[in-house]
């Protein structure tokens, strides 16, 4: 049964504001959201920086320093951002969004800590049914910091928009990360495949292969098996 | 539950209107507010006399503004049991029903009001703040 109420339409419901809505899962699309609301609310801390010149040139290029990374936000971060009231309000307005409701529907309509985690939390947890720590592992080849887990996201656009795979970047964006990890582990066999594949054939090309010697024994006239 | 609360304190009648769940976004954006001011405090002091510690605890403010982007659900919860926060949330409150109203205004209530009204107004404001679910 698992996975049967994706498959058929019917996602975990939520009872908000009078109505009762179908959660839709979280998709890439949606932490590239959560991400620039992140950076927005951020603001430009070079600005910051500026101020840092009565101090001096060595004081200004620590500071440039400091945040010349603001903008490079790390998985960790995201998953800590979801936990946090505008976190959590965002990523339950991208799984109801497709209904119509705005972001400002969402908030009028707050239940208390206690609808948050009876309710809101675990349908939200249902809907996305998303191993996050799990699709990581794949995507990063070096050992797992597991406070602070991190996607390389340039990485991840490479890989399934090359073969086997060719999706574009739109199709990417739709894609869970459940799906990703799916897809990754699938790479992972078919290149198995394929490298194992290249092995048969160059086992067949070699035996196929002039034998050594060959040539000068027919230069002698010599028979080809002789 | 009520939309409005009327307390009177000091012969002036003060409409404090339901906060919702949009305060504790605003107390968020609060609590970053107050990092960045912390940096741009710590700039003005030291900027004049700067040593290397001085220097040392402004990269620190830096620091800790660039970082600080996600405030916790504690965080806020903290902030808004504060005084400062207990402040903010009667001033959002009486925004509901005079939005010219100013942190002054909230002073003027909180410096004439009666314990009794008081615990009113605390009790409609907690109650109101997750909103109409």
């Amino acid at each position: 049964m698992y996975g049967l109420f994706r498959a058929v339409g019917a996602g975990p419901l939520l009872r908000l504001g009078g109505g009762c809505y179908d959660l839709r899962p979280r998709c890439l699309r949606h932490y590239g959201i959560i991400e620039a609301r992140m950076l927005q609310v951020c603001g430009n801390p070079f600005d910051a920086v500026r101020l840092l010149r009565p101090f001096g040139q060595s004081a200004v290029e620590d500071g440039f320093k400091t945040v010349r990374h603001w903008n490079e936000v790390e998985f960790g971060d995201l998953l800590d951002w979801l936990k946090t009231e505008e976190g959590r309000v965002l990523g339950l307005w991208l799984a109801l969004q497709h209904h119509g409701i705005t972001f400002d529907d969402v908030v009028d309509q707050q239940g208390d800590e206690r609808w948050w985690s009876k309710e809101a939390l675990p349908a939200l947890a249902q809907a996305n049914c998303e191993d996050e720590q799990g699709a990581l592992v794949w995507l990063e080849d070096g050992p797992q910091d597991e406070e602070a887990p991190s996607i390389d996201w340039s990485r991840l656009f490479r890989v399934l928009s090359e073969e086997p795979f060719n999706i574009s970047m739109r199709e990417i964006g739709e894609l869970s990360l459940r799906q990703v990890r799916t897809l990754t582990t699938d790479r992972k066999k078919l290149m198995g495949q394929t490298e194992s594949q290249s092995e048969v054939r160059a086992q067949a090309e070699q035996r196929r292969a002039v034998p050594k010697g060959a040539i000068e024994n027919l230069m002698q006239g010599n028979r080809w098996d002789g | 539950m009520a939309e409005f609360i009327e307390v009177t304190a000091g012969a002036k009648t003060y409409r404090i209107g339901r906060v919702g769940f949009n305060v504790r976004l605003d107390a968020a954006e609060q609590i970053r507010q107050k990092r960045r001011d912390e940096f741009s405090r710590a700039v003005n002091t030291f900027k004049d006399a700067g040593n290397e510690e001085q220097r040392m605890l402004v990269a620190l403010a830096l620091d800790k503004m660039v970082r600080g982007v996600s405030v916790t659900t504690v965080e806020v919860n903290d902030w808004l049991r504060s005084p400062e926060g207990e402040a903010f949330t009667l001033l959002c409150g009486m925004r509901k029903n005079l939005p010219a109203a100013t942190p002054d205004d909230v002073m003027a209530l909180l410096t004439d009001i009666s314990a009794e009204d008081y615990v009113l107004v605390d009790d409609f404001l907690a109650k109101s703040l997750f909103g109409t679910k």
